[in-house]
Parts: C-alpha cells; sequence; structure tokens
C-alpha cells in the first residue's frame, strides 16, 4: 500500500513589486495537508479544477518534487528518505502524445526506457514482449511512433509506464484529446492494468464520466485540500443535490400561470417554466417524486414525456466545489 | 556493488549512444555532417585568404614571438578541428536536456533512476563517433593548403586528447545545466559559438587580447586544450603539466557546478511545467 500522510507542498516565488525594481518573496501553498491511501488493484480519482494542486500531488506521490512536509510511505518504506524506492515502485503516464521519442520505433522506445531502469537484457525482452501484446502494439513494434495514430501512441505510453512493472501507476489525464472510440478503447486498458494486474492506480482526469467509470474511490481537492471523498455513489449522496424532473406538455396545454400554481405552491421557487411555457422543471427529493407525479395526475396535467434524471457525480462535484469555495470566502470575512 | 553501478552505467551510456546515433540518423541522415564540414571549410578558407592575400604570406614578428611557429595553416588547421569539435560537443550534450524538454520525455526521464552523468556520456559518446570521419575529412582538406600533421610522440598525444575528452565533456555539463536553467538553446549556443571562436585562439593567438579578455579565455577550457594539441601537433614539444592540470581542475569545477545547477533546474523546471 502506497500511504500519503499529511503532504503539503509551498512554492516560493519572487514577484516584481509593482513600480519598482524590487522583487518581493511570495509563497504559495499549492496542497495543503492531503492524506490519501492507494491500494493495489484498486483505481483512486484524483478530481479538481484546473489549479486545484492534482498534478503537484501526482508529482510527489513520484518522487519528482520534494514535499515541504508530510510522509509518503511506500511499502512501508518512507519514500521522502528514498526517493530511490519510489522510482522503483511507480511510474507515471501522462496525457497528450508526447513523452515517447517519435523517430525510434515502439520497441525501440521501450529498450531505452527499460535500460535506463536497470531491468537485465534477457527480462527486458520478455517484457516488452508482453506489454506490446497487452495494449495490442506487437504487429506495429517495428514502426517508428511518428507513424502511430493518436490513439497507438497512447497505448504505447502505457506500456512505458509499466516498463518498470510499477506496483502504483498515476495516470494524469490519460485521455486527453482522444476521440470517444480511443478513449473508450483507454478506459478498457486502464481497467484491465487494475483488475487483471492488480496495480494501483492514480487517474486525473476532467471527464468525469471517465472518473465515475473508473474510480473505485475519489478524492475531490479545491485549492490544495481534499474537500471530499468516498466512492463515486456516496460523493453523490453527500452533496444530497435533488432529482429532476423534466416535463413536457404537447402543443395543445402550456404550463401557464393558473396550471403551475399549485405546484408553486408546493415546491416554492425549485419550479422553472421554460420554452415558451411547454417544459416545467423541478428539482425535488428523491422521496418527493412519487408525490409530484401524484400532483400531476391531479391537476390532469396532459404531458408528452417526463424525464427523471438521477444527480450527476459532474452536477456532484461541481456543487461541492461551490460549495467550499463560499465556505471559504465566509471564512475569508 | 561498484561492478553493478558501472555495468549498469555503461548499459546507459551505450544505449543513449545509440538512440541518439539512430534519432540523428533518421532525422538528419547528412545535414548535420555537411553543415559542419562545410564550417569548418570556411574557417580554413577564410583564414588562407587572410593569410595569402592580406598579409601576403609573411607572418608579424610578434605572431611568431607568440606562437612560436611560421607555419600558420598548420595553426589553423589545429585550432579549426578542437574548435569544431569543442562546439559540436558543448552543443550536443548541452542541448540534450532541452531536447527532452521539447520531446516531451523530460519528465519520464528524470522518474527512472538512471545516472543523469551516464546519459550525457553517452549523448557525447555518439557525438565523439560521429566526429571521427570529419576529422579525416578535415586532415585530407589540411592537404589542400600542404598542411601535413604528424604525430611526434604519442603518450603525449594520447594525453592531450583524453584531457581534451575530459574538459569537453564537463563543459558540455555545466551548459547542458545553464541551458536547462535559462529554458534556452538558441541565444546561448550562438553566444558560447562566438565566445569561443573569438577569444579561444583558432585562428590567432590569444596573446593578441587585452590581458581581461585574455584571463576570460583561460577560464573557457577550449582555450588550453587547443594550446595542448599545438604543443603536441605543431610545436612537437612536450605537454605542459601546469597546463594540463589547470585544465582538468577547471574540468571539474565546470562539471560539479553543472551538477549543482542540475538540482536548482530541475526543481525549477518541475515545478513550472507538466
Amino acid at each position: 500500500m502506497y500511504e500519503v500522510i499529511s503532504l503539503v507542498k509551498e512554492y516560493h516565488n519572487q514577484v516584481k513589486k509593482s513600480r519598482s525594481l524590487l522583487k518581493e518573496k511570495t509563497t504559495k501553498l499549492a496542497v495543503n495537508n492531503i492524506s490519501m491511501d492507494i491500494r493495489e488493484g484498486k483505481i483512486i480519482g484524483l478530481l479538481g479544477i484546473n489549479g486545484a494542486g492534482k498534478t503537484t500531488t501526482i508529482k510527489m506521490l513520484s518522487s519528482l518534487l520534494k514535499p515541504t512536509s508530510g510522509e509518503l510511505i511506500i511499502d512501508g518504506i518512507d519514500g521522502v528518505e528514498n526517493p530511490f524506492e519510489i522510482k522503483k515502485r511507480v511510474n507515471m503516464v501522462a496525457g497528450g502524445e508526447r513523452a515517447l521519442y517519435w523517430k525510434m520505433t515502439a520497441k525501440e522506445n521501450l529498450v531505452y526506457f527499460g535500460t535506463l531502469y536497470n531491468i537485465p537484457k534477457k527480462e527486458l525482452e520478455i517484457r516488452i514482449s508482453e506489454l506490446l501484446s497487452l495494449v495490442g502494439l506487437e504487429e506495429v513494434k517495428d514502426l517508428e511512433v511518428e507513424k502511430y495514430s493518436k490513439g497507438m501512441k497512447q497505448r504505447l505510453q502505457i506500456a512505458r509506464g509499466l516498463i518498470n512493472n510499477p506496483k502504483y501507476l498515476f495516470l494524469d489525464e490519460p485521455t486527453l484529446g482522444l476521440d470517444v472510440s480511443i478513449a473508450r478503447e483507454m478506459r478498457t486498458y486502464v481497467r484491465k492494468l487494475a483488475v487483471e494486474k492488480q496495480k494501483g492506480l492514480v487517474l486525473t482526469t476532467h471527464y468525469i464520466t471517465e472518473a465515475e467509470e473508473l474510480c473505485d474511490y475519489i478524492y475531490l481537492i479545491n485549492e490544495g485540500t481534499i474537500i471530499s471523498q468516498g466512492t463515486p455513489h456516496e460523493l453523490i449522496q453527500s452533496a444530497r443535490l435533488g432529482t429532476e424532473i423534466i416535463v413536457r406538455t404537447n402543443r395543445k396545454t402550456s404550463f401557464t400561470e393558473e396550471v403551475i400554481y399549485p405546484f408553486i405552491l408546493k415546491y416554492g421557487n425549485q419550479v422553472i417554466v421554460m420554452d415558451n411555457l411547454l417544459e416545467l422543471r423541478v428539482s425535488l427529493k428523491r422521496s418527493n417524486v412519487s408525490d409530484f407525479l401524484g400532483l400531476l395526475i391531479t391537476q390532469k396535467i396532459e404531458y408528452e414525456s417526463i424525464n427523471i434524471a438521477e444527480p450527476t457525480l459532474e452536477a456532484t462535484l461541481i456543487e461541492l466545489t461551490k460549495q467550499n469555495s463560499i465556505k471559504g470566502e465566509d471564512n475569508n470575512e | 556493488m561498484l561492478s553493478f553501478i558501472g555495468e549498469t552505467m555503461i548499459e546507459i551510456i551505450l544505449e543513449t549512444f545509440k538512440r541518439y546515433f539512430i534519432t540523428k540518423q533518421r532525422a538528419y541522415p547528412w545535414s548535420f555532417f555537411v553543415s559542419r564540414l562545410i564550417r569548418m571549410a570556411y574557417t580554413m578558407i577564410f583564414s588562407y585568404i587572410v593569410y595569402c592575400l592580406m598579409a601576403n604570406r609573411s607572418l608579424t614578428n610578434a605572431f611568431v614571438d607568440v606562437t612560436s611557429t611560421t607555419n600558420y595553416m598548420t595553426y589553423v588547421l589545429v585550432g579549426t578541428i578542437v574548435f569544431t569539435f569543442s562546439v559540436a560537443s558543448i552543443l550536443s550534450v548541452g542541448r540534450a536536456y532541452m531536447g527532452e524538454v521539447r520531446e516531451g520525455t523530460f519528465l519520464s526521464l528524470l522518474l527512472t533512476p538512471a545516472s543523469r552523468t551516464a546519459y550525457l556520456l553517452g549523448v557525447y559518446l555518439e557525438q565523439i563517433v560521429r566526429y571521427i570521419p570529419e576529422i579525416l575529412i578535415a586532415l585530407l582538406f589540411g592537404k589542400l593548403f600542404g598542411v601535413t600533421i604528424v604525430i611526434h610522440n604519442l603518450l603525449d598525444f594520447f594525453i592531450s586528447v583524453v584531457v581534451l575528452l575530459m574538459a569537453m565533456f564537463a563543459f558540455g555539463v555545466f551548459m547542458a545545466n545553464l541551458m536547462l536553467f535559462l529554458r534556452d538553446t538558441f541565444i546561448t549556443q550562438n553566444t558560447v559559438t562566438t565566445i569561443i571562436y573569438l577569444l579561444c585562439g583558432i585562428s590567432f593567438p590569444v596573446g593578441f587580447l587585452p590581458y581581461l579578455v585574455r584571463i576570460i579565455s583561460y577560464c573557457i577550457p577550449v582555450t588550453l586544450s587547443i594550446d595542448l594539441m599545438r604543443d603536441v601537433l605543431l610545436h612537437h614539444v612536450s605537454i605542459d603539466y601546469g597546463k594540463t592540470i589547470f585544465l582538468i581542475i577547471l574540468s571539474f569545477l565546470y562539471y560539479f557546478t553543472g551538477i549543482f545547477l542540475f538540482k536548482i533546474s530541475e526543481r525549477k523546471h518541475v515545478e513550472s511545467f507538466g
């Protein structure tokens, strides 16, 4: 297990004062007291808006950056004191098409990175062949990477990330810029790594549906702090968002003031009428849904369709981030 | 343990050598080679024109006093060969990290436990191998100007080549980290090439430079490397051990300053970029 305890990262910068040649020292708290557990065979999501501190956290977890304070315990070893122990056990795959040598073939790339990890030649040969077959690039292993499609490059990146057989793999926006079908293919590989290869994965992504589909546990970060955590289901529950009901009428009737009056009486300003009085939207607690449907019937409203949508993880994350920002502003006041 | 470290370092050196060789071969099979030959030819031809047409093949007493030679074209050829090799190797090693940054592979490289020195040695080795045919062509080219280089003392020649290689690598390591620190290759490499050409005694003796500029010139390892090579190949005298030791000390200084700079520039880079 990879335990992260009270991780803090401060950046010290020198900023030029306005109308002065002097520079002022500033300190920015990029990561503030983050703790998490990364277990083998599980996919952990690290979500948050841009600048939330996700990439800084991943850089510390992979030994690229030294934390200002906090502990990194990797398989019982102090990773802050022994960054080489982290390097042996982790690797990182970033999104985009770079991080590979385009003038070299897939096999040459993997041989090179394998050598940098001091993997014995025979072992390396076997591993490369396994990895190429895992990511489905065996047939094109001798083709220069610049001739690969985006999806193939990204698959090769995964193979590169696995070259040192890491126990923990960090995936920083692995599907960035990929089209829908390739992104879906990538998700299949990611799931395979956790389930079949028992790797502990940490995923950062801006595609929330991707996180919802893949992650066993999610940490939501805002301004360097974990503001919420749990399984995707637990997170949705914790935000207490309502179920959204959308009712569309046929063209004969419309949601006039008179028609919606009983609804406003019962549900107040939760009721919104849109689209030239043809659509009614209401956000309710799940337990009130049947009441609402009953009211529709008793009011004899001729509807064309009813759409009941459960809260999504995306809406939940936006809501939780908003709540946290408001709380932060209140504390500052 | 030591042999394990040695073995892994050699593996990294050889694999990096191979990688650079393959990449350059595929990216620009001839252009690098030809452009450096042209630069070498240009320096020789320019010096020849100055020597024949402007100086009318006569050297001033001051030149002869300072350089202890009347063989100007050999003087220039040795200077040009060392200059071209120095610039090529310093810039090749120097641009290595920034090349990785541009390819987007720098962070992947930093993630590995591989020795940075072994990596840079691999880049340097590729440069040395690539340079060997260029020296042979330069020597043939020198023949056109009536220049023949003869090695009288093989041991001194060997020592001066080893010290030259060491000095250029150390300066290259320093440059690699400087370029990473400044996040620039273009301005830095052009400035360094110009400074080396003007200050290090390629086609005229350093003794002609003002005193303060001469001090700066001797702080650049290329100057002493050229001096040593000229002692062996032109003056046919024993190498100056004082100069040799000074050059070795200078090389260590550049190497360790480079390593120290790397820690700062690595952190700066990782903090700023993804």
